[in-house]
């Protein structure tokens, strides 16, 4: 599904290697000494952060369009983030890459503006408005300072009343996915996610790519198509956050968004399930380091283990510099920069996931240290210590992420993408702090079972036996 | 502990991520950011401890957190010869522990009490922080004055740590073609010249990279004198103050800290050329390196100037880059141009394209040397003066969202030798650049004798 991006990442362009660290800001992590005395009297409270909230209005316009607001006039600036469920897993396999360049193509020129035109307009107003399309939905993201507001929602207007899909800027842009379908070949991300997903995934459309053959069948009628059963009343999400209060906001949602038509729900997708997994998968490519890619099926968002799931993935794998993988792969061997782990959720299939890139010569022995402490924590469970500190780092975190505007709209809009009330947020680390040692080891036992994952090794690993 | 090259007008981090995210020489950098609005921007509030350690706070309420940032003017352009890459590996060293602090504890009490941390070094800087809740301020700052001067590395840490960063370079340059490219064409940009060696180091001198000579780098340059402290968030002068004073303000500092005077570049003598062919490069691409002034070396708005310059070039879809060679000639996919007008020591822009299918590199070369010169022979037209430096500007006011932003953005500054009130008036000089200053700063920097150009083929293709 990398290529196309899945629902959390649509912010990303096309092509973006999504939950890859290719660049991890990773540190270092620690071995388990006892922390100094000064650090530990504290560790008994929460901090401050784990207690701050954030007020989310729920706004009705006149003409029905729903959405959540913050509203804060600290800096005059407003975000507005929206999502139309139903993505690049509903078009027919003959138009693939179809909803990525619609979502683009919507930023392209409106009503008077041709492309040229409408991004000079958008300079001049120092707004940043971007349509991008995942394989589960379209998302669109604003910026703008508060005094060009009523502008830019002008703009937004357009852009969903009048988009013009001119030749031009469409044949660019197939220009520029001809090229980036070159470049995938060599690009070891893709190639390894890619694998995985053929593997786990088979036929369903989240393991298709664009290619050749469909984006030449792809024209300007095919894109109106794809906006018109896409992009409509009936599967939009709306989250703003900033300058403007609800009173305000509420006729200016009609300004835009009215425009649409109702339209109806979109049938989702067929379920995928992951097939058996396979243990080693090995792609060659030239490059003195390998990408080790690996993952197993993972839960829905809406399940009840999914929060015990995020304390379960700080131990293992997700906690930056301190998680199980980081300690005994970088910390001891030094055999990487970074490893991590996380859950990767789309509408219709949810996976458990993990990278790490390592020397050729050292892909055997990290494989078999990530394996080894996969059934380590398998085996024993995880420690109340370890509950305890994941959990004090979760949620004394939270706030970190909630600390600017742009951020809070990050946050607040992937919770209303998955489904979550508006008050989520400030459940968010309660639901967190409830989570027992008990509730990590069952996830641990449904979840991280080493026999259930898949690898994939792209690069020139040395000793190794594919088929072992 | 990621690696910067500080890329890009000062606020203009976004901007600089697209950049890079477009083209495939860039090189990583640091968190930057983006600007400041005209009247409603306020400086932060400053102070000095008497060890000559450098404070600035950037009061914002809205949330229980803290950014607590220490940067060293100190980066990897003051390594001694044949030990690049050591400013690097200490960033990752200062991990290591101090007398209080077991190896490896630094993080995990970070962790442990809800925070987030990182390092990151330049040529010209290195820097260490904490964001965190605002009641927990004191303890990252007690652990960060602590192992500014008692930092304790135990031997046997030291050989997992030196392969962790070989990993790194494998990461970011070694299997990336373009990455090794840039690395060879920034050598030629700055030859004899300290910049013209990889921040993280090359490969040979990582693997012989000792504790001693790390030491010795450590007791020399970290040090409060040597040292700006920025705290951003929930909180105010009054009340950092005797913190900063506790913690910070009993270090020694070092005593005639050495004078960061590098070897320089002989002149230029002529245009440059290198290529490289990998079987990995699937479409090949080009790449433009002129040296230039920098924020710290130029004299009135020279800097300013050189950004609005770039910014009409190559800084956006609405370019003279990218409209000619992308839109209307169709030679190239992408094409753009960025300053990194931050050195200590001078800058550099780069211009960069990726061509169509079946066009070569030195047509699309051709192709780009005509834009330039068209661009130094004619300067701007007025709208794209108005749009690039109200463009820039802007940028300042979104950074007024992010306390990180603005406190990188401080940091950084400052490490470089500038003012508060420069830093302030940036948007307001923005504004001001003439369409003489940058016809000026255009046509002394985009000068061809003294460029590097750098094509980036597959392995069996001849030009």
């Amino acid at each position: 599904m990398n290529g196309t991006g899945s629902r959390r990442s649509w912010q990303g362009r096309r092509g973006g290697a999504v939950y890859l660290a290719a660049f991890a800001l990773v540190l270092a992590a620690p071995a388990s000494f006892a922390p100094p005395a000064h650090a530990q009297p504290r560790e008994r409270e929460q901090a401050q952060s784990a207690q701050h909230r954030v007020p989310v209005e729920e706004v009705v316009s006149p003409g029905g369009v729903r959405a959540w607001l913050v509203s804060d006039s600290t800096v005059p600036i407003i975000q507005l983030r929206a999502y139309w469920q139903g993505g690049g897993a509903l078009e027919p396999d003959e138009i693939v890459g179809a909803t990525a360049i619609m979502a683009d193509m919507l930023g392209e020129g409106a009503g008077a503006y041709d492309a040229n035109a409408f991004k000079e307009r958008l300079e001049e107003l120092h707004v940043t408005l971007s349509y991008a399309a995942g394989v589960d939905g379209v998302g669109l993201s604003l910026q703008t300072l508060s005094e060009h507001r009523d502008a830019a929602f002008d703009l937004v207007r357009l852009t969903l009343a009048e988009p013009r899909f001119d030749a031009e800027p469409l044949a660019r842009i197939k220009r520029q996915v001809a090229v980036s379908i070159r470049q995938r070949e060599t690009n070891p991300s893709y190639i390894a996610n890619l694998a995985l997903d053929e593997t786990l995934l088979g036929a369903h459309p989240y393991a298709r790519r664009v290619s050749n053959e469909s984006l030449a069948r792809i024209d300007a009628g095919v894109l109106r198509e794809r906006r018109a059963a896409l992009i409509t009343r009936a599967n939009l999400r709306v989250t703003v956050v900033g300058d403007i209060d609800a009173a305000t906001l509420a006729p200016l949602l009609d300004h835009m968004f009215g425009v649409l038509p109702d339209g109806h729900a979109m049938p989702e997708p067929a379920q995928a399930t992951p097939a058996a997994p396979v243990p080693l998968i090995v792609r060659a490519l030239p490059q003195p380091q390998s990408l080790i890619l690996f993952a197993a099926p993972g839960i829905q968002d809406e399940d009840p283990d999914f929060v015990p799931l995020a304390v379960a993935n700080y131990i293992l794998g997700g906690g930056g510099f301190s998680s199980r993988l980081m300690d005994e792969v970088r910390e001891k061997r030094g055999l990487v920069y970074g490893v991590s782990t996380g859950p990767a959720v789309y509408d219709r299939v949810a996976l458990v996931r993990g990278s790490a890139q390592t020397e050729n010569g050292d892909v055997g022995e990290a494989l078999e240290v990530i394996r080894a402490e996969l059934a380590r924590l398998y085996a024993d469970g995880a420690t109340q210590r370890e509950v305890d500190d994941a959990i004090a780092y979760l949620t004394g975190a939270f706030a970190l992420s909630l600390d600017s505007n742009r951020n809070i709209a990050g946050v607040l809009h992937g919770y209303h993408v998955q489904g979550r009330g508006p008050d989520y947020v400030n459940q968010r680390n309660d639901l967190i702090r409830a989570v027992t040692l008990a509730d990590v080891n069952r996830v641990i036992r449904r979840l991280f079972n080493p026999d259930a994952f898949t690898f994939v090794v792209v690069g020139q690993p040395s000793g190794l036996d594919a088929a072992d | 502990m990621e690696r910067g090259s500080g890329a890009g007008g000062r606020w203009r981090g976004a901007f600089v991520a697209r950049l890079l995210a477009a083209s495939a020489l860039g090189l990583a950098l640091a968190p930057l950011t983006a600007p400041v609005a005209r009247a409603e921007f306020q400086a932060p509030e400053t102070f000095t401890l008497s060890n000559g350690m450098e404070v600035v706070v950037i009061t914002d309420r809205r949330a229980p957190v803290v950014t607590h940032m220490v940067w060293y003017r100190v980066g990897s352009a003051d390594e001694p010869r044949g030990q690049s890459g050591i400013a690097h590996f200490f960033e990752h060293l200062m991990f290591k522990g101090t007398h209080r602090i077991a190896p490896g504890e630094f993080s995990r009490i970070v962790q442990r009490n809800g925070g987030q941390l990182n390092a990151f070094t330049s040529w010209d800087y290195t820097a260490y922080f904490e964001r965190i809740a605002k009641d927990r301020l004191d303890l990252v700052m007690s652990m960060e004055a602590d192992r500014m001067r008692n930092l304790n590395l135990p031997p046997e840490l030291i050989a997992a740590e030196r392969d962790v960063i070989v990993e790194e370079r494998r990461a970011r340059v070694d299997n990336n073609p373009g990455a090794v490219l840039n690395e060879r064409m920034r050598a030629m940009l700055y030859p004899n010249h300290p910049y013209g060696a990889p921040v993280i180091g090359w490969l040979h001198e990582i693997e012989d990279l000792e504790r001693d000579e790390a030491l010795d780098f450590y007791r020399v340059w970290y040090a409060p004198n040597n040292a700006i402290l920025v705290v951003a968030g929930d909180i105010d002068a009054a009340e950092l103050r005797p913190l900063a004073e506790r913690h910070y303000g009993r270090l020694r500092p070092t005593r005639n800290l050495p004078a960061r005077d590098w070897t320089r570049a002989p002149p230029p003598v002529g245009p440059m050329r290198i290529t490289h062919s990998d079987p990995k490069v699937r479409q090949p691409s080009l790449q433009r390196l002129y040296p230039s002034i920098s924020y710290a070396t130029d004299e009135g708005r020279q800097a300013h100037a050189l950004d609005v310059a770039v910014e009409i070039l190559g800084g956006s879809e609405t370019s003279r880059l990218y409209r000619a060679l992308v839109e209307e000639q169709r030679l190239a996919v992408s094409a753009g141009a960025s300053a990194r007008s931050s050195g200590l020591a001078g800058g550099d822009v780069s211009l960069w394209a990726t061509p169509a299918e079946g066009v070569t590199l030195d047509r699309l070369e051709a192709a780009m040397d005509e834009v330039v010169a068209r661009f130094l022979a004619e300067g701007p037209t007025d709208r794209e003066l108005v749009r690039a430096r109200s463009n820039l500007a802007a940028a300042a006011i979104y950074a007024r969202d992010s306390q990180t932003a603005l406190a990188n953005v401080y940091g950084m500054s400052l490490a470089m030798g500038e003012s508060i009130a420069e830093i302030v008036a940036w948007p307001e000089d923005i504004e001001a650049v003439t369409r003489e200053e940058v016809i000026a700063i255009a046509r002394a920097t985009l000068d061809a004798k003294s460029s590097v150009t750098g094509h980036l083929l597959p392995a069996e293709a001849e030009e």
